[in-house]
Parts: C-alpha cells; sequence; structure tokens
C-alpha cells in the first residue's frame, strides 16, 4: 500500500508534470545567470537583490502555474465510430474543483500514441469551482483502431516563461472506418440498375398489389379490399408488394501482396462508400470480407457493424490466398440473393476463374477512376 | 481600461523606473536627460491620446531606416565618448544604454521591441546598483519589480488573447485600443497586485538565503570617501572648526547590551587618535610604532596575547559601528577598547591605543568594539604625589615653550589641591568656569593660539579647551595627552542608535594614573543648542533609522549574518524542542496515569483488560475510516448536476420500479447494461423503451453530459409508454 502511494506520488511529481521552457524564458534565464555571475564577482548585494528578483519570478511560475493545472478533471465524450478524413465532433468537459483558485490560460493537448496533438482547445479562464465544455473536430487519416492515451493540460500562465504540461490519463479507442467517398453517379446508376434486375417482389408496406387473400385475425381492416369482398362474399385483404427490401452482396478479397497496400485500402474505401450507399437506398447489404463470418445489415442503423469489420480488416499475405479465396467462393456460391459486387484490391489474372461467376467486379484500376473523380486522400 | 493600455502603460512605467534610478545614481548629460524625457512622453502620448491624435502621430513615426541610422550615430557616439569625451567605459556605456532606450521607446512596434526594452531597463537598473548603495534604490526597486510583475503578465495574457483570437494587437502600427479587447476588472487587478507582494516575499527570500560566496574579481569601491579633519599624524590647533558646522554623517552606533537612552547612559565618546607632542601650534604623536593585533576565532582582534582572560562580558561596553567611508584608517570606539570584531584582514595598534586599518575603506564597514571604562582607583585618588613610569614621563610630559603666565596659572590653578587627582579636578573646573564656548575663533592665523585662548580672548572650542588641560596638567607633572575622535549626543530613538556627525568631531583629555591608567576627562563645556525637537528632525531621525536598516539588511547583509540567522534559528529550534519533548513527556505521562485509571475501573468490574484494549483498537480504527470517508466526501467534486439530469435520473428510478412489477429486479451488483440484457430476454417488448431510457441515464450518470429539455421529454415518454405497455401486459395476462 505504501510502495503504491510512494510509487502514485513519484509518477505524479515525475511523469505527469513536466516543464518546457519557452524562447523568452530561455533569454530570462540567461539574463538571470548574467546577473547572477555579476553578483557573485561583485559581491554588490543589490546585484542579489536583483537576483533573487528574477529568481522569485521564475519561482512564482512555477507555483502559480501549477495551481493552474492542479485539481482538474476531464472527461472526453468521443463519437462512436469515424471515418477516415470525414470530420467528427469530440467534446471535452473541464471541471476546476479548486473552490477559490481558477485555472486560466490552458492548452488541452490530445495525446496519441505518446504524441502531442494540438486541437487548438483553449481554455483563457475557468472559475473555481465551475466546468467547461469544449468541442474540438477529430481528423483522422488512416483507418483502424485509433487509440487515445490521455489529454495533456499546458498552460504557459503566468509570465508565459514556462509551459507547465500536466498528463491525464483519459484512455479511449475509436474505430475508424475507411472513407467514404462520393461515388460517381454514372457508376451508381449502373449498379443501382444490377440490382434493379434482381429486385424480387415480396409483400410490405408499398403501392403496388402483390396479392389478395382471405382477411385472417390480426389484419388490418384498413387493407380490406372491398370490391373483391362484395364480389366473392368473403373478407379479402389487399397486400401490396414491398420493393425496397432489396438485396445484394458486397465481397472484399482481403487478399493482396504488400505493394498493393494502397490498393487494399482504396478497395476497402470504395466498399464502404457502396455500402453506405446501398444501405441508404433500402438495400439489404451482405458483406463477405475474406474469409470472415459474412456480415448482413438492413438499414442504416445496421451499418455500424459493417463499417466496424472495414475498420479492423487486415491485409492477408499471399501465402493465406488460396485457402481465403476458397473460403469466398463457397460463401458466394451460397448466395441466392440478390447481385454479387466483387471488390479486388489487386488483379490476379487465374483468381476470377475460382470464383463463381460475379455480377459485377470493381478492379484496381476502377479503383484509381473513382479516387480521380473522388479527389480522396488516399493515393490513386 | 483595456489589457492592452495596460499593458503599454506597465511598459513603459518599468522602463521609466529604471531609467529614474539610473538618474539618480549618475549624473546624466542634459541633453541626454532632455531627449529621453521627450521619449517617454511621446510613448506615453500614443497610449494616452484619443485614437484621433494617436493616428497623428503614428503618421508622424519615423522609417525603420532613420533609426537605423539614429542606431550606428548611437554607436559612433559611444566610441567617441569613451576615447575622448568621458574616457571612462562605464559612462560612455550608459549614455549609449540610454539612447538605446529612447530608440526602442519610439519604435514600440513588435512584440521583440516590448522585450528590448524590458532588457534595457533591466540593465539600467543593473547600473544603477553598481552605482550606488543609497536607500533610494529600494523604492524603486520595489516599483520595478511590481512594474515587472504586471508588464509579464500582460505580455502573457496578450500573447494568449492574439493566438485564441488570431487577432493580433501588437505589431500593427494602429494598435486596437477599443472596446473588443479585455478589461481590467477590479479582481485582476487586486489579484496581480498579491502576485506582485508574493513576489516581492519571494524576493527576499532568496534574497537572504542566497549564499554569499564572494569571489569578488571585479570588485569596486563605491562613491567617494568623506573628508575628515583630526585624525593625521599631525594636527594643527583650530583645524576643526570648520568641519564642526558640517552635518554628514560619518558613522551610526548601537549600543546593544546597554539598552536605555542616552540620558541614563551619558555620552559616548568614541575615540579616534591620541597625540602626545605638542608644539605650541600643532599637535603630533610621534609613537608611532604599530603592532598587528591577535587575531582570534569569528574575526575578533584583541590587544592581549592568546590565552589571556578577556574582561567579563558584564563590564564590556559593546558598541556595533557602521563607519561610512573616510579618508583615514582610523577605527573608532570607546575608550578603552580590548577586542575588535570585524571583516578585517588585519588590524593594527600603536602605542596610543588607536587602532588603525592596513588602508583607508572606500566602502562603509561595520565592526564590533568592545571597551571597558575606566575609573579612577580610590587609592590613587587621594594620593598626593604618584610615582610615574619613565617611560609615561619622557613622552606625556612634553611642554612647548609657552608663555611663563601659563605656567604660572597652572600652579595658580592646583594650589590648593592636595592630592593629584584634586588638582585635576581643579583645572578641569577653571576651564569649564572661566572659559566659553565659541566656534568663531582664527587660531590657524594665530602664532599663538593656546596663549590667545588661556589669557587673552578666552574663548574657544574642545581643540583649545582641550590643549589647555593638557598644557596645564603637563606645567604641574602630570602625565597628560590629547584624544581627537567624536562625542556622540545624537540618540536616534527610532533606530535606537546614535549617529555621529563630522560635526560631533571632538577633542578632549586623557590623564595617566599609574594604577588606574588612562582616565577620559573633557574640559570642553556642552555647546550651546538648539533647544526643542522640529518635526523633520525627527522625520529626519526616521529616514536615517530606515536608511540604517538598509545599510544593515541590504547593502552589508554578508555571509556572517547569514551564519548568525543560521545559528539563531538552530538554538531556537532546538529551545522548541526541548521544550516541546518536555511538554510531550509531561503530556504522556498524564494521560497513561489516566489510562491506567481509566482500565482499573473496568477490571474492577469484571471485564479484562485484553477486552478493553481490542475494543479501543477497533474503535479507532473505526473511527479513522469514518474520518477518512469524511475527509474524501469533503474533498470529492460537488454534484452539479442540473435539474434535467436529476429528472432524468428519477425517471430510470421509475423505470426500476414498473420493471420490478413485471418481475426484472435489478440487484445492487447488475449493471445498467446486464439488466438491459434481461430485459430483452424477459420482456422483449418493452426493450426498446428500457433501452432509450437507459442510455439516457447511463449519459448523465457516468458521463455527467447536460441535456436538453428535448431529452428530458424524451425520457418521460419512454417511462410513460413503457407504463403502459406494462399496463397491457398485466391486462392481457388478467
Amino acid at each position: 500500500m505504501a510502495t503504491n502511494n510512494l510509487q502514485a506520488l513519484f509518477r505524479r511529481l515525475f511523469r505527469d508534470r513536466t516543464i518546457r521552457v519557452t524562447t523568452e524564458g530561455v533569454r530570462f534565464l540567461l539574463l538571470t545567470l548574467a546577473v547572477g555571475i555579476a553578483a557573485v564577482n561583485t559581491g554588490n548585494n543589490l546585484f542579489y537583490l536583483l537576483l533573487a528578483m528574477m529568481l522569485s519570478l521564475v519561482v512564482l511560475s512555477g507555483l502559480l502555474s501549477e495551481q493552474c493545472v492542479r485539481r482538474l478533471d476531464l472527461h472526453r465524450h468521443l463519437p462512436d465510430y469515424l471515418f477516415v478524413n470525414q470530420m467528427a465532433t469530440a467534446t471535452l468537459r473541464v471541471v476546476n474543483h479548486k473552490s477559490r483558485i481558477p485555472s486560466v490560460s490552458l492548452r488541452l493537448l490530445d495525446v496519441v500514441a505518446g504524441k502531442d496533438l494540438d486541437r487548438g482547445i483553449h481554455v483563457s479562464h475557468l472559475a473555481p469551482a465551475t466546468s467547461t465544455l469544449c468541442s474540438y473536430p477529430l481528423l483522422v487519416r488512416q483507418r483502424g483502431p485509433y487509440r487515445l492515451d490521455g489529454i495533456r493540460i499546458v498552460t504557459p500562465f503566468p509570465f508565459g516563461l514556462f509551459y507547465k504540461k500536466s498528463f491525464h490519463p483519459l484512455e479511449a479507442t475509436l474505430i475508424v472506418c475507411p472513407e467514404i467517398i462520393p461515388l460517381p453517379p454514372l457508376q451508381l446508376l449502373e449498379l443501382n440498375a444490377l440490382g434493379q434486375d434482381f429486385a424480387r417482389a415480396h409483400c410490405g408496406p408499398g403501392n403496388s398489389l402483390y396479392n389478395l387473400r382471405e382477411f385472417r385475425p390480426g389484419d388490418d381492416s384498413r387493407a380490406i379490399h372491398w370490391m373483391t369482398t362484395a364480389r366473392t362474399s368473403k373478407l379479402m385483404l389487399k397486400e401490396t408488394e414491398a420493393e425496397e427490401r432489396r438485396s445484394i452482396t458486397l465481397a472484399i478479397s482481403t487478399v493482396a501482396p504488400d505493394e498493393a497496400e494502397h490498393s487494399f485500402e482504396r478497395a476497402l474505401s470504395i466498399g464502404a462508400s457502396l455500402i453506405d450507399h446501398f444501405l441508404k437506398d433500402g438495400y439489404q447489404v451482405r458483406l463477405l470480407l475474406g474469409d470472415q463470418q459474412d456480415l448482413l445489415a438492413c438499414g442504416t442503423d445496421q451499418a455500424l457493424h459493417l463499417f466496424h469489420a472495414l475498420a479492423l480488416c487486415e491485409r492477408r499475405p499471399m501465402a493465406t490466398g488460396a485457402a481465403i479465396r476458397h473460403s469466398m467462393a463457397r460463401a458466394l456460391a451460397e448466395v441466392h440473393e440478390g447481385p454479387t459486387i466483387l471488390l479486388s484490391p489487386w488483379t490476379d489474372p487465374a483468381r476470377n476463374e475460382e470464383f463463381p461467376p460475379v455480377d459485377y467486379i470493381v478492379s484496381p484500376q476502377s479503383h484509381r477512376e473513382l479516387f480521380n473523380d473522388a479527389g480522396s486522400s488516399l493515393p490513386a | 481600461m483595456t489589457l492592452d493600455r495596460a499593458f503599454r502603460l506597465s511598459s513603459i512605467l518599468l522602463a521609466a523606473t529604471g531609467f529614474a534610478s539610473l538618474t539618480l545614481a549618475i549624473a546624466l548629460p542634459f541633453w541626454l536627460l532632455v531627449l529621453s524625457g521627450a521619449a517617454f512622453a511621446v510613448a506615453l502620448l500614443r497610449v494616452n491620446l484619443p485614437s484621433g491624435l494617436s493616428g497623428v502621430l503614428q503618421q508622424i513615426r519615423l522609417s525603420a531606416l532613420t533609426w537605423n541610422i539614429f542606431l550606428l550615430l548611437a554607436f559612433a557616439g559611444f566610441w567617441i565618448d569613451l576615447l575622448l569625451v568621458s574616457q571612462e567605459l562605464l559612462p560612455a556605456g550608459i549614455h549609449f544604454l540610454v539612447l538605446l532606450l529612447v530608440n526602442k521607446l519610439s519604435n514600440l512596434d513588435q512584440r521583440r521591441d516590448f522585450l528590448h526594452l524590458y532588457a534595457i531597463s533591466l540593465i539600467t537598473l543593473l547600473a544603477s546598483a553598481a552605482l550606488t548603495t543609497q536607500i533610494w534604490y529600494a523604492p524603486f526597486f520595489f516599483v520595478y519589480l511590481v512594474a515587472g510583475v504586471w508588464t509579464l503578465l500582460l505580455y502573457h495574457l496578450l500573447q494568449e488573447h492574439e493566438e485564441s483570437t488570431g487577432h493580433q494587437m501588437l505589431g500593427s502600427h494602429a494598435a486596437p485600443l477599443d472596446s473588443t479587447l479585455p478589461h481590467m476588472t477590479a479582481r485582476f487587478f487586486w489579484t496581480t497586485n498579491a502576485m506582485a507582494a508574493g513576489a516581492f516575499g519571494l524576493t527576499l527570500l532568496f534574497f537572504f538565503s542566497i549564499p554569499r560566496v564572494g569571489v569578488g574579481l571585479l570588485q569596486h569601491s563605491h562613491g567617494e570617501s568623506l573628508r575628515t579633519t583630526g585624525f593625521s599624524e599631525q594636527v594643527d590647533l583650530g583645524v576643526m572648526a570648520p568641519v564642526k558646522q558640517d552635518p554628514s554623517i560619518v558613522m551610526r552606533v548601537e549600543l546593544p547590551d546597554s539598552p536605555g537612552t542616552p540620558s541614563a547612559r551619558g555620552p559616548l565618546y568614541l575615540r579616534g587618535v591620541a597625540y602626545n607632542r605638542y608644539d605650541g601650534k600643532s599637535w603630533s604623536n610621534n609613537l608611532l610604532h604599530r603592532r598587528m593585533l591577535t587575531e582570534l576565532p569569528q574575526g575578533t582582534f584583541t590587544f592581549r596575547t592568546p590565552g589571556a582572560k578577556l574582561p567579563p562580558q558584564a563590564r564590556a561596553l559593546r558598541q556595533d559601528i557602521l563607519l561610512e567611508p573616510l579618508d583615514t584608517a582610523v577605527l573608532f570606539g570607546a575608550p578603552l577598547a580590548f577586542a575588535v570584531r570585524g571583516d578585517f584582514h588585519s588590524l593594527q595598534s600603536d602605542l596610543t591605543g588607536s587602532l588603525h586599518l592596513a588602508f583607508p575603506s572606500h566602502t562603509r564597514i561595520q565592526y564590533t568594539v568592545y571597551s571597558v571604562p575606566t575609573n579612577l582607583n580610590p587609592a590613587e585618588q587621594a594620593a598626593a604625589a604618584l610615582l610615574y613610569p619613565d617611560f609615561i614621563l619622557q613622552q606625556y610630559l612634553q611642554i612647548p615653550s609657552v608663555s611663563p603666565q601659563i605656567v604660572d596659572l597652572a600652579h595658580r590653578v592646583t594650589q590648593p589641591a592636595t592630592s593629584v587627582s584634586q588638582a585635576v579636578a581643579l583645572i578641569h573646573t577653571h576651564l569649564l568656569t572661566n572659559y566659553r564656548y565659541n566656534l568663531d575663533v582664527p587660531s590657524l592665523q594665530s602664532a599663538h593660539p593656546l596663549e590667545d585662548f588661556l589669557l587673552t580672548r578666552k574663548t574657544g572650542y574642545c581643540e583649545h579647551y582641550a590643549t589647555a588641560m593638557v598644557v596645564l596638567l603637563r606645567a604641574t607633572g602630570i602625565p597628560a595627552r590629547l584624544v581627537t575622535g567624536f562625542l556622540a549626543t545624537e540618540w536616534n530613538e527610532f533606530g535606537g542608535y546614535y549617529t555621529v556627525r563630522q560635526r560631533d568631531a571632538h577633542a578632549w583629555v586623557e590623564v595617566y594614573f599609574p594604577q588606574s591608567g588612562w582616565i577620559t576627562m573633557d574640559p570642553t563645556p556642552p555647546a550651546p543648542e538648539n533647544t526643542g525637537q522640529t518635526w523633520w528632525q525627527s522625520a529626519e531621525r526616521v529616514t536615517d533609522s530606515v536608511r540604517l536598516q538598509w545599510d544593515r539588511l541590504f547593502v552589508h547583509f554578508s555571509a556572517n549574518d547569514q551564519l548568525t540567522v543560521v545559528q539563531g534559528i538552530r538554538e531556537s529550534g532546538e529551545a522548541v524542542r526541548a521544550k516541546l519533548s518536555e511538554s510531550l513527556n509531561s503530556l504522556s505521562a498524564r494521560s497513561s496515569a489516566m489510562f491506567r485509571r481509566f482500565l482499573s475501573s473496568f477490571t474492577s468490574t469484571g471485564i479484562p483488560e485484553i477486552v478493553l484494549l481490542v475494543i479501543l483498537a477497533i474503535g479507532s480504527t473505526y473511527a479513522g475510516r469514518l474520518l477518512l470517508r469524511s475527509s474524501r466526501s469533503a474533498t470529492s467534486p460537488p454534484d452539479a448536476l442540473s435539474a434535467h439530469q436529476r429528472t432524468v435520473i428519477t425517471l430510470y428510478t421509475n423505470m426500476l420500479h414498473c420493471l420490478a412489477q413485471r418481475g426484472i429486479v435489478k440487484s445492487a451488483s447488475t449493471t445498467p447494461m446486464e439488466l438491459l440484457r434481461h430485459v430483452q430476454e424477459e420482456w422483449a417488448e418493452a426493450w426498446p423503451f428500457a433501452d432509450a431510457l437507459t442510455q439516457l441515464y447511463t449519459r448523465v450518470r457516468f458521463g455527467h453530459a447536460s441535456l436538453t429539455p428535448e431529452d428530458h421529454s424524451t425520457a418521460e415518454n419512454l417511462l410513460r409508454r413503457l407504463h403502459a405497455l406494462e399496463r397491457a401486459t398485466t391486462r392481457s395476462q388478467q
């Protein structure tokens, strides 16, 4: 227990607090040194008095900046998911627990992988026993888990001679999904037409007539087809055709050599964009991601787990290519509903033959075209 | 007032303080003073003028090229000054520094200009500290410190404001002094002043605790020495008259071991030099042989050989003397000194008992003299004749060729005496009663000043009286000598010390008695004094007292003082520790006795001691835990939930009741999410409502999220629908 306390104290004293001298601070310290040398050389007590004044300003800086950063509590609210190159808003609540002393000139930095990232969060004045809410944009350039270590509070108060830094561990991991790019309208039309060909009529909310059947208890009485009822002398119900439940299967191969890293990322990004597009359009989307278990989503509310799968998907080496291709081929063969689209990150002439025929293949060449049109930051 | 305006004003004040202290420390040329004054005035006008006029001033400012040429000219002027005009580095450097200050004051645009101005102002204050040790430096230093804290703080805050808003205030010619800038509040004003006070306190702490390591590579003397008269090897009679009007302070004398007012103690004679030869016009000392005094530990010099006993401290008169720089190497002290303590390399004494440094000090020196006043032995008081040593007879009975009338006078005055001491007293009384004190005596022009005083004019001052007494005593065969020094009469009741001025220079007589030694006698009647004290005299004494403290605590604070403080702290710490330990021991004895009595009262009722001890131990542990918990709760953050947040928590509690009626009970160990899963399994229809309400609750309870009124109404609706569902389900089951 005592050891833990000591360790906590040591950490608090030496790890959680760091000091960096500003440019003005360096000049000030050099002047202090010069005055100190003059005082020692001459023995003039008035020089010692000046030296004491300058040292007192240094110490006062340390004391006041410590007061600024102590007893602050931080709470961070992050979005559930994030897309590459898409701005999201994070909020940070800073609470000053000091009963009398305000905190002044605070800069809050995100600590990501040990590095301080300035998000431009400034708190000029935080009164005692109050809190403030700071929103800041989050923009991430890379897909995958994005780990935040904590928050570093920096203050140059009161004289701007030193930066007193205090680290507040506030660990969080964000899942960054692949970038969603605006797809070219022509290509979307083509894909939509592909979906239309496979649209299968079934009962559901809609306008077109799907079927007339006998009324059963529990049916909506507003759907009774009175003309047929009159003609048949039985309560007949009109069923409408639901056309929005169209299905599409998206297969993304995860096998790619090292040199196709960019192409792999592009494939994932196009995949995410297609998922987003089809889900918004009312499709039921099935995702086949390499040899992973296929995922199904219907409606934008269920899109998250597809995006998460894409976010955490890893490129697989060429050695495992055969097994993955085999697994994908088997999964694709089982698909009986809707069209299938294959996103291939890497062109292998021998590979297409191993898959059952898919309805649409987005090749690496077409990735480039798409990305050129979309103007994404990913290299085309 | 906006922070920007306050910042500019404090910057100018900082520079002005440094410049003013420099102006007081060294006489600057008039043209430089005018130029600097104009620069300060323009800088102030730029800050304080209305925007329209300020704009006009901005328009007429000189270009950067002009100022660069000005700087080059100033640099050339520095070399001309150094090589041709003042021919000294310090004045030439200071003139150049002031020109730099003028340049910066006229170009306060960029952030770096302000930084340069601060550096220059610091150097001016440093130069001032190098040139003076006077008390006026203290208020300038204080103002500089306060202005420095203000300036640095405002500089930082404006920089922060610029960075956060992106609006540059410094660096643009048209400085925005409008209402969009942050304003200074009363709270800010007092907080900044409190910071300045804190900085001042820390400054004092550091000043007194920084170890004084006097390497002294660049030490130099401060100012000029005070010219004194009457302490050289030969002194003309009447030489003291001019200095008797001089109010310059020569020294200050404290008597730390003799508290009380001077009226109780009498005047204090501070002996300087003694003379044994009088040639009719001037006094001289032919006993020039000096010996080094023995140095004891801690810088104490004594007349005695090592191992000899010092006089008892109770009889010794201790004097702490702060001596101004004088043009003589003589050290002063009350007769007869037997030990001197001070920061001296060596100390010498001649055969008359006078103290001499190796060379005159050009700085103020502080030393302590221990003296033992000599009194006439009662045996010698009644002796009709005394047997003097040959050395004394040879050296202290010399008389110049004076008028026989003087010898006759001496015999006439001492004729009724039956003893030597009575003869001395008769001469002393004769001089006191028959002659008048007058400073307006042209003795230096007189061929026979003593005859003029004793026989013709019968008026004179201390030198005449003392010379007359020595000659009259010697004429009757009594060895005597003339002593010069100071007679301290001006007591400073505020500081508790004597202020000794040039006008206190005095001459008196020492008469030799073989057993008693040299007895001090002063035949000079007191000089007529101004009666009553005016308020400015009191004020002057207060000022002088402050000045003495300044000298003591700041100008002459030394490593010895630090050691004394440390020793004092250690001694008082030991005393406190002893006292504390004594109190604790007594308290512990008392409490253990009480505890024993308490235990015995229980054991007599049949409860074993061990049980009582266990109960007490458990009780104290429990009390400690309670205390810890209460302190934790006191330090925990205040529960600052809003009304909406509290309502959502209440609604969640209601939801728990509703679920409980349906048979889904949340135990203490179940988390909200686990409860949700339970609801999903047991009562799927209610899950969407419970889920939404739980999300809101967790945001509030664990995220301290601030909720909107819409969130609040959503939560109420969710609970209502849950209740409706619960009722419907109950009805269908029935």
